[in-house]
């Protein structure tokens, strides 16, 4: 049979790790991530500015 | 007429599945070309990999089934479970950092660059069988716990469950299916992490437990489970999920070869932390619980769907109860959209650019993959109709896959040579065939696992087959295939 102290002892372990990834989670999803300002930038143009912004590009090369 | 329970119940799985849709949406933003479609970009943080990894190991079978299984059989069962964790500690450590160096898309990339042609074409298969029945199983899954748990009609549970599946995998390709899984991921902890401490100072610590169920569900072996069918299930479960894409994949999408490492084998050491003991609190918890007892009495039998979400009923408010069976629910959704995303994986890449189109665009590629997850979902939720049983459909595809696919892959990794074409292909079809005899023409004698026997017999397939072979030259067909992706 498994003593009781060892399932305490491995109940304790496992909230404890559980804390521990729930954190490391939060502090990963709150940090900001190399390139964000310029994913934002790409987000703020849609598919029809990205067009125009492509017909501009053309014309100004012609 | 519904119960206010039930209303809020409803209302929180409603939620739920609205947050995935929107996440589905949110995602494909960020789909531009192939790579993020099936591998993320190869851009995903170790942590989010560790979340990822353990979401799709936390399906229906490690969650509502373990508790079920615990319930009846105690501790035994919960440690056989351990087998799951630690084949994921061993991946992590030793194989991800190394299959992420290779910057593969599937599988079968993996044996066409090792063993050539034939191998290649004989994993495409082992994966299509693992990836479709395992998926099928999810959807019966899905459709069976929603039925049992909130009363909705099957058919109309599956058709609802697999749509929202279908639809944030085909517009959100991996990045969906990651961010869902982060987010059921932190349910479930936080749900199960929440429930296992209420539980326990609810029965007085194990202590308590322990003078309301007796010795039984404390012992390691019982009459029912003498130390050989322990060990025998062990390594059943051990090398039952051992290198399956849906883990194959969560090595491929992290950002470097450590974070590859540190993601899977994270998942494993938290996993094999957390879950055990906190299945095993639940499953006794519910063995004394009257509330479950009568639900169970009510079913007839110990129904392997009901015992956790009454629990979860018996110990939650409404509203939280309904947001830990909404997961539940999700558990199984995101075990079946990971087999979703590699069967498109497999179509476009290892299908479509190398048998059908070697020159198609990286934009038509992207049109195939998306097809293939649309037309493969709905095909599953058909099968779903017809196969129900979900035990049956994942013993088969289990008792498949390790003696086909470890051995030949463990080779690759560690110990390859040039020359082992030949060697390899005999193994592979050597577990096949292995696994077809002892399984449906022997009748599996002496209970013996196929998976355990097929596997043996590949391992010893191997060396002697590469005594014969070791010097004869590849033909071309059996030559190690070169990089040829743009």
């Amino acid at each position: 049979m498994i003593p009781t102290w060892l399932l305490t002892s491995w109940h304790v372990l496992s909230i404890a790790s559980a804390v521990v990834v729930l954190m490391i989670l939060c502090w990963h999803a709150l940090r900001p991530g190399p390139g964000d300002d310029l994913q934002e930038e790409i987000e703020m143009f849609t598919d029809e500015d990205e067009e125009i912004l492509d017909r501009i590009w053309a014309e100004a090369n012609k | 007429m519904p119960t206010p329970e039930q209303l809020m119940e409803f209302g929180a799985l409603g939620a739920y599945l609205v947050l995935l849709i929107w996440i589905g949406v949110r995602s494909s933003r960020g789909i531009h070309n192939t790579l993020d479609y099936t591998v993320a970009g190869r851009d995903v943080a170790w942590i989010v990999v560790l979340a990822t990894t353990a979401a799709t190991m936390v399906g229906g079978g490690a969650s509502i089934g373990s508790v079920s299984s615990v319930y009846q059989d105690g501790l035994v069962f919960a440690l056989v479970t351990c087998a799951w964790h630690i084949q994921l500690i061993i991946t992590g450590l030793w194989i991800a950092p190394r299959l992420r160096q290779l910057n593969l898309l599937t599988v079968a990339e993996f044996f066409g660059k090792r063993f050539g042609e034939p191998a290649r074409l004989m994993a495409i298969v082992s994966c299509l069988i693992f990836l479709v029945g395992a998926l099928v199983a999810q959807m019966v899954a899905m459709g069976k716990i929603t039925e049992t748990v909130l009363g909705i009609d099957y058919q109309v549970a599956v058709l609802g469950g697999a749509a929202i599946v279908i639809f944030y995998s085909t517009v959100g390709g991996i990045r969906a299916v990651v961010k869902t899984d982060v987010l059921q991921f932190v349910v479930l902890v936080a749900g199960i992490g929440a429930a296992s401490v209420f539980l326990l100072m609810k029965n007085d610590g194990f202590s308590g437990l322990l003078a309301k169920t007796g010795e039984a569900p404390f012992q390691f072996t019982t009459e029912e489970w003498p130390a050989m069918r322990v060990i025998t299930l062990f390594c059943a479960f051990f090398l039952g999920e051992m290198l399956v894409p849906p883990y194959a994949v969560r090595c491929f999408i992290a950002r470097n070869p450590k974070g590859a490492r540190w993601g899977v084998a994270g998942s494993g050491i938290f996993l094999l932390c957390f879950l055990p003991v906190a299945i095993f609190i639940m499953g006794l918890s519910a063995q004394v619980d009257p509330g479950v007892q009568q639900a169970v009495l009510e079913t007839g039998s110990a129904d392997s769907q009901i015992v956790f979400p009454t629990l979860m009923r018996e110990t939650f408010p409404a509203a939280i109860a309904g947001i830990m069976i909404a997961a539940l629910i999700a558990a199984v959704m995101s075990s079946g959209d990971s087999c979703l995303s590699c069967i498109s994986t497999i179509v476009m890449e290892d299908i479509y650019r190398k048998l059908v189109d070697p020159g198609a665009s990286d934009r038509r590629l992207l049109r195939v993959a998306k097809m293939a997850t649309l037309v493969t979902g709905v095909i599953a939720a058909g099968c779903s109709f017809v196969y129900r049983d979900i035990v049956g459909i994942l013993e088969f595809v289990y008792d498949f896959w390790a003696p086909t696919m470890v051995c030949p892959f463990l080779v690759g990794l560690f110990l390859y040579r040039k020359n082992q074409s030949y060697a390899a292909t005999l193994c592979m079809l050597s577990g096949f065939i292995s696994v077809g005899i002892w399984r449906f023409w022997l009748d599996t004698p002496g209970d013996f696992s196929p998976a355990l026997f097929g596997f043996l017999v590949s391992v010893i397939v191997f060396p002697v087959a590469l005594l014969f072979t070791h010097g004869m030259e590849n033909t071309p067909l059996f030559e190690p295939q070169q990089e040829d992706r743009r």
